[in-house]
C-alpha cells in the first residue's frame, strides 16, 4: 500500500482544512445526528490530491459507517444508479435501527466525468431524484463544477446540496496558506518518521512547494525520496521524477513482484512509463528475436492504453503497466552492463520543436484554404506548394501577398532552417 | 498524435479564413481547372445526373458525397453552388474543414450561428460545405442533428468524407448519399491533356502512363505531379517518378534498408527525425512506407510480409496509440522480416 494510502485520515479531525472549510462539513455531520437534515448531499470540488475523497471517507468514518462508492469507473446510468444508490439510500436501511441512522455514506466520485454519451444516460437526472429521498448522507465530487452544471439535471443537484470549494487558502501567504503549510509539514514529518526514514528538512520544503496545494502528490513525492535514497526534491520539474528511473531500473531487472510493487507505489502515467521503457529498450538488447518479442510485449501494452481511454473502459487500467513492466522476460540475452537510463528522446524533441512544428501546422492551414483542403491533407502536399513556391515566381508572388507568412513560416516552406 | 487546429490555430486561421477563402487562383493548377459546371465533372454520370436535375427545379436535400481523396467531392460541391447562385455563389456557400475545427463547440455555436442566417438570395436558401466530415466526433456529429432539421429552410449541408460509415446513421438518413469512385484512367488523362492544351505544352504518351499510373485515381495529385514537373522543365517518366520520390523523399528507403539490416538505432533516428523535424504523424510515415515498398524490389513474401507489418502500426496508430512506440515497433518487426532468408 502505498504511503498516500496508508496514511489517508479516517476521521474527519484528521483531515488538513481551513477552519472555514472544517466548520461547514463539521456542522453539516452534525445537522444529520438529529433527524435526516434539509442538505441531503454535499458536493466538493477543486483539482486532484485537495482531499476531496479524503474528505468523504474520513466523513464515513466520524459517522462509523462504511462508505458505498460509485467512480467513474462504473457505468453510472439510470439502471445502476438507480439501483446502487437507491439500494444504499433507503431499502437498504429497512432493517437497521433507525436510531442508528445514518447506516452509511454514498460516494458519487468524479461526477464530472459521468456522460450522457459515455454510457451514463439518465445518471445525473436519477441523482437528483435520489438527493431529495435519501436516508443517507451523500458526497459529491468533482473536479470541475462549471463544467458539471452544463449538464443536464445538474443545476438540480447543485441547488439542493451544500457546495464546498475545497481550496484551503485564498492565496499564496496569506493566513490560511501558512497554516495549512504548517499542517502540511507536520504531516509529512510524521509520516517519515513512523516509517523510519528521514530526509533533509529542505527536501521536505521543496516537495510542498513543488506540489502545492495536490497533497497526494507530496506524500507520494515524500516516499519516492525517501524510499529510493535519492533526492528528487532537486529535480527541475515533476516530469521526469526519479521514481521512474527506479521503476524502469526494477523492469529491466527480472522481479516481477518487485517490478509490480513499483508500479503500484507510483503515481506515474502509464503512458509515460511506457514511453521510458521503449527509449531504454534498445540499449538493454543484443539480438534480433529480443528486439521483437519485447517490441510486441510494448506495443501491445501501448495499445491497450490508448484503446482504454478510447473507449472509455478504465477497468483495463491497470494492465499496461503490468505488462510492460514483464519487459524483461521478453529478452533472452539482456546486456547487463551499466547504462543511464535516458529520458524519451522523442517527448523533448517534440517540445524543442514545437515552434516549427506550429509553423509547418499554420502554413498548411493557409495553404489548404486557398486550395480548399484541410490542414493535415495540405501536409502531405507540402512539397509540392515548397517546389513550386521556389520555382514559380507566380506562385511565391501568390503566396507572400496572400498569405502574410511569417518568418517561420517561410522557412517551413523553403525547408530551410 | 492529434492535430487540433481548433484550439491552436483558431486566431490565425479566421484571420486567414476571412480574408482568402475562395479567391480565384490562376497559379495553382487544380484551382485553375477547377471545374466551373457540373458538366465538366468527369466519371460520375449518375450523381451529376440527379443533381442537375435539383438544380433544375431549384432546389437541393442535404447531400452527402462520400470517396477518397482527388475524386471531385469538393469540386461537385462547388460546381453545383456555381449552377444554383452564379456569380454570387462565394456568398451562398461556406466552406469548413471538420479536420480543422473537429470541436463539440464548433458544432453547437458556429456551425448553428453560420446554419441560421437567411440569406439574401432568391432561391432563399445557402450552402454549407463540410469537408472531411468524418473527422467530427460522433458527439459532435450527433450535435448537428437538430441544426439540420431546424434550419433546414436557410441551409442545407452538403457533408464530404472518405468513409460514409463513419458518419452517424442519423445524419446519413438526413442525406441524400453520394459515392465517389477513383476517377478512371480515361478522365484523368483526358484531363491533363485539356490542361497541357491551355497551357501551350505537350505530353507525350510515356509521360501520359506514368503520370496516370502515380496518380492512382486522384485527380488532385495526377494534376500537382503535373504542374510540379512542367515546373522543373523536363516532363518524362524518369522526372515523375522523381518527383514522387520527392514526397516520399529519400528517407524513406533509407529507414527501410536500415531497419530490414537490422540497423534499428539508425533507422529509430530517422523516424525520429520525420517525427520532429519534418513534422509527419505517424500515419503519414506508414502510408508513405507503404507506397515505398509497393513499389520496390523485394521478394513477394516480404514485402506481404512488410505490408502485414505496416497495416498493423497504422490500425494501432489509427486507434489512438503512440505514433513513436508503434513505428519503433514496426522497426524491430521489418528486423525479422529481413533477417529471414527465403
Amino acid at each position: 500500500m502505498s504511503w498516500a494510502d496508508k496514511y489517508r485520515p479516517k476521521n474527519i479531525d484528521d483531515v488538513i482544512l481551513s477552519p472555514e472549510i472544517r466548520k461547514q462539513i463539521t456542522d453539516w455531520i452534525e445537522s444529520w445526528k438529529e433527524d435526516i437534515p434539509k442538505r441531503r448531499s454535499l458536493i466538493l470540488y477543486g483539482s486532484q490530491g485537495t482531499g476531496k475523497t479524503t474528505t468523504a471517507y474520513a466523513i464515513a468514518g466520524t459517522f462509523g459507517v462504511p462508505v458505498v462508492e460509485m467512480n467513474a469507473s462504473d457505468q453510472r446510468n439510470r439502471d445502476s444508479m438507480k439501483g446502487t444508490a437507491l439500494m444504499a439510500s433507503l431499502y437498504g436501511d429497512l432493517f437497521v435501527d433507525s436510531a442508528k441512522r445514518p447506516s452509511k455514506v454514498i460516494l458519487i466520485d468524479e461526477a464530472d466525468n459521468m456522460f450522457e454519451r459515455g454510457g451514463d444516460t439518465g445518471g445525473i437526472y436519477e441523482l437528483s431524484k435520489i438527493i431529495k429521498n435519501s436516508a443517507n448522507p451523500i458526497v459529491i465530487t468533482m473536479n470541475d463544477l462549471f463544467e458539471f452544471r452544463k449538464k443536464n439535471y445538474a443545476s438540480d443537484v447543485i441547488s439542493s446540496s451544500l457546495v464546498i470549494e475545497m481550496k484551503q487558502y485564498g492565496r499564496k501567504l496569506d493566513k490560511n496558506y501558512n497554516e495549512f503549510r504548517r499542517n502540511i509539514k507536520a504531516r509529512l514529518l510524521f509520516i517519515l518518521k513512523n516509517e523510519g526514514y528521514t530526509l533533509p528538512d529542505q527536501i521536505v520544503d521543496r516537495i510542498i512547494d513543488r506540489n502545492m496545494p495536490d497533497i497526494r502528490s507530496m506524500i507520494n513525492d515524500l516516499e519516492a525520496s525517501a524510499v529510493s535514497g535519492t533526492n528528487i526534491g532537486d529535480q527541475s520539474s515533476r516530469d521526469v521524477p526519479e521514481i521512474v528511473y527506479y521503476m524502469v531500473d526494477k523492469a529491466f531487472k527480472r522481479n516481477y513482484d518487485e517490478t509490480l510493487r513499483s508500479i503500484y507505489g507510483s503515481d506515474i502515467d502509464d503512458s509515460y512509463y511506457v514511453s521510458w521503457i521503449d527509449e531504454n529498450l534498445p540499449f538493454k538488447i543484443s539480438d534480433l528475436q529480443d528486439l521483437v518479442s519485447a517490441y510486441d510485449l510494448i506495443s501491445y501494452a501501448d495499445h491497450l492504453i490508448w484503446a482504454m481511454e478510447r473507449k472509455r473502459h478504465y477497468e483495463l487500467m491497470a494492465f499496461p503497466m503490468e505488462i510492460a513492466g514483464g519487459i524483461s522476460y521478453y529478452i533472452q540475452n539482456m546486456k547487463h552492463e551499466y547504462v543511464k537510463y535516458q529520458s524519451p528522446s522523442y517527448i523533448n524533441q517534440m517540445s524543442r520543436t514545437k515552434e516549427k512544428r506550429h509553423a509547418l501546422m499554420s502554413l498548411a492551414l493557409k495553404i489548404g484554404l486557398l486550395v480548399h483542403m484541410g490542414a493535415q491533407r495540405t501536409m502531405d502536399d507540402l512539397w509540392f506548394y515548397s517546389l513550386l513556391y521556389q520555382k514559380n515566381e507566380g506562385v511565391k508572388n501568390l503566396l507572400d501577398e496572400k498569405l502574410n507568412l511569417t518568418q517561420g513560416e517561410e522557412n517551413a516552406l523553403t525547408r530551410s532552417e | 498524435m492529434v492535430f487540433n487546429a481548433s484550439c491552436t490555430y483558431a486566431h490565425e486561421y479566421e484571420e486567414t479564413r476571412s480574408k482568402y477563402q475562395g479567391s480565384v487562383m490562376i497559379e495553382i493548377w487544380t484551382e485553375k481547372y477547377r471545374p466551373k459546371s457540373l458538366s465538366e465533372i468527369y466519371g460520375e454520370d449518375e450523381n451529376i445526373q440527379k443533381l442537375k436535375s435539383f438544380v433544375e427545379r431549384k432546389e437541393i436535400p442535404h447531400l452527402l458525397f462520400a470517396g477518397s481523396v482527388g475524386t471531385g467531392k469538393t469540386s461537385t460541391a462547388i460546381a453545383l453552388a456555381i449552377e444554383l447562385f452564379g456569380d454570387s455563389w462565394k456568398e451562398n456557400m461556406v466552406e469548413m474543414n471538420a479536420s480543422n475545427e473537429n470541436g463539440i463547440d464548433v458544432i453547437r455555436n458556429k456551425i448553428k450561428d453560420i446554419a441560421r442566417i437567411k440569406p439574401s438570395n432568391p432561391l432563399g436558401f445557402k450552402i454549407l460545405f463540410l469537408d472531411e466530415a468524418d473527422q467530427l466526433t460522433a458527439e459532435a456529429q450527433a450535435a448537428l442533428r437538430r441544426t439540420m432539421e431546424i434550419y433546414s429552410e436557410t441551409t442545407r449541408f452538403i457533408f464530404s468524407c472518405n468513409y460514409s460509415s463513419k458518419i452517424i446513421p442519423p445524419i446519413q438518413s438526413r442525406t441524400v448519399v453520394m459515392r465517389f469512385r477513383p476517377v478512371p484512367d480515361e478522365y484523368i488523362s483526358r484531363k491533363l491533356q485539356e490542361i497541357a492544351k491551355n497551357e501551350g505544352f505537350e505530353i507525350d504518351e510515356e509521360s501520359m502512363h506514368a503520370l496516370v499510373e502515380v496518380s492512382a485515381g486522384d485527380m488532385r495529385k495526377a494534376i500537382n505531379v503535373l504542374q510540379a514537373v512542367y515546373t522543373s522543365g523536363e516532363i518524362s517518366p524518369k522526372k515523375i517518378y522523381e518527383i514522387i520520390g520527392y514526397a516520399s523523399p529519400d528517407k524513406v528507403q533509407k529507414m527501410i534498408s536500415r531497419a530490414i539490416n537490422g540497423l534499428f538505432d539508425e533507422a529509430r533516428e530517422i523516424v525520429d527525425g520525420m517525427l520532429v523535424y519534418d513534422g509527419l504523424s505517424g500515419i503519414d510515415i506508414v502510408r508513405s512506407l507503404h507506397s515505398y515498398v509497393r513499389s520496390s524490389m523485394i521478394s513477394p513474401r516480404q514485402k506481404i510480409e512488410i505490408i502485414k507489418a505496416l497495416a498493423d502500426a497504422e490500425f494501432r496508430i489509427v486507434e489512438g496509440s503512440n505514433d513513436r512506440i508503434q513505428l519503433d515497433a514496426l522497426i524491430a518487426k521489418l528486423a525479422e522480416i529481413g533477417s529471414r532468408t527465403d
